[in-house]
């Protein structure tokens, strides 16, 4: 069942500009945007006979928007179960230098100083104001560089250069509390 | 400042980087995580306030969800909707061209694309007399298939994969469209056995999340490409579900082949 040919084509010819710009403006390019644009039509017809109103425009957006939806969540259920964490692996800094972690636990006593160091930091980022303790894992955990943290938390590069900034003094504060590891002397508790 | 004094600030500062990130990361992922219908609300904005704020409490926490979000950064809505590009008419021609066949030019379009499944075998003739008793003693109910003889005209599809293809993937169920949608059209899609033209029979159990059993649906086929479906004529109330896919012969306590998450949001 489908709606009349004639009105179909008309209403597609209407609003085809529509949907399309509808997929560029968020992102979708070339053939990424004409298959939606025909998947959105595909549910237009299918759904005709049981469309009562007269506002076209707006339920054809809201398809639109549920074909959008959907795009999006298939597009993050593929990531989201691809993603494998590397625990060797640290992503580069802006200028590309990576935050090439220091080995500091090769003996025993230097493995318990540095888990005890490690539980003050920890306990020292949840103190953090919200953005500078975000900011500070996505960055320290996560290895993310200055613009993919600004994109996923929508901020300006600045703003999380001085998040970090600030996230960065509260912890050496916490570090400048305890006995030095680099030196490996058998710091004193 | 020097400029020795100054390099040495600088060096101290990059080799605080490093420390903190032997230090903090990379830490435990997360027990639990938003589901994909709530990252898809943050990334088109419709979350409130503090639900924001906890999401992006999680994705600094969560590789694996921030990925997913940067991922698709780029699709989120634009600032501004603006007036639609115009359009060459040889474009628009030759869009609506694929558009008909794949419509008008179809007459399988919509629901008859995805038939309800059939029975797997032909019913013997006392069937009909054996269902009217057990319906008239009180236990037609227990057949549990809520299945109806008369055709939806227009179901919502919802297209899952199991939880062994690795999580959720496909597992939530695509925004309900239209809003007049009669029914929910299950699709059973990923690693099946059988496959298409096999004797196998499959029983579909779906479950609320409390492990109740809210629709049963036996004898299913998998159609051409291997998949499986079936169509609830009540869509289950909003909520978290799975579908649980059996061999029909086994029996109920066997366990399910395959498990598939499915996440019905609120309109």
């Amino acid at each position: 069942m489908g709606p009349d040919d004639t009105d179909y084509e008309t209403l597609f010819r209407r609003f085809y500009p529509l949907v399309l710009s509808f997929f560029r403006r968020r992102g979708f390019a070339g053939e990424s945007a004409a298959d939606l644009t025909q998947d959105v039509f595909e549910r237009v017809y299918r759904a005709w006979e049981g469309y009562r109103g007269d506002a076209e425009r707006s339920w054809i957006v809201q398809i639109a928007t549920n074909v959008w939806k959907n795009e999006l969540r298939r597009q993050m259920a593929q990531k989201r179960d691809m993603h494998v964490v590397s625990l060797d692996s640290r992503p580069g800094d802006d200028d590309d230098r990576a935050l090439e972690p220091r080995d500091r636990e090769d003996d025993p006593e230097t493995s318990i100083l540095a888990r005890e160091r490690r539980r003050r930091l920890r306990d020292a980022l949840t103190r953090l104001p919200p953005q500078a303790r975000r900011c500070a894992l996505l960055r320290y955990q996560q290895g993310l560089k200055y613009r993919e943290i600004a994109d996923l938390l929508e901020l300006s590069v600045g703003t999380v250069k001085s998040h970090l900034a600030q996230a960065k003094e509260r912890l050496r504060g916490e570090l400048e509390g305890e006995p030095a590891l680099s030196g490996r002397s058998g710091g004193e508790r | 400042m020097s400029r020795e004094a100054v390099s040495t600030a600088s060096e101290a500062w990059d080799e605080l980087d490093r420390e903190l990130a032997a230090d903090l990361g990379p830490g435990q992922p997360p027990a639990t995580h938003p589901s994909l219908d709530e990252l898809v609300a943050f990334q088109v904005g419709e979350l409130e306030p503090g639900e924001r704020e906890r999401l992006l409490d999680h994705l600094a926490a969560c590789s694996s969800c921030s990925l997913a979000v940067r991922e698709t950064a780029r699709h989120r809505a634009p600032e501004r909707e603006g007036e639609p590009e115009a359009l060459p008419e040889a474009e628009i021609d030759a869009a609506w061209r694929v558009t008909r066949e794949r419509t008008v030019a179809r007459p399988t379009a919509g629901v008859e694309r995805f038939p309800p499944p059939r029975p797997a075998t032909r019913p013997p003739r006392w069937l009909p007399l054996a269902a009217t008793f057990l319906v008239a003693m009180g236990l037609g109910f227990l057949l549990g298939d809520r299945q109806a003889s008369s055709p939806l005209v227009n179901p919502a599809l919802v297209e899952l994969l199991p939880a062994s293809d690795g999580g959720t993937r496909g597992g939530e169920a695509p925004a309900v469209d239209p809003p007049q949608a009669d029914g929910l059209h299950v699709l059973l899609a990923g690693r099946q056995t059988g496959g298409a033209g096999g004797s196998w029979t499959y029983r579909a159990v779906v479950r609320d999340a409390r492990g109740r059993t809210v629709a049963r649906v036996d004898g299913l086929r998998p159609d051409a490409a291997g998949r499986l479906s079936f169509v609830l004529r009540e869509r289950p109330a909003p909520g978290s579900y799975v579908v649980e896919l059996h061999p029909s012969a086994a029996g109920a306590d066997a366990a399910a082949l395959d498990t598939f998450p499915l996440e019905l949001p609120k309109p």
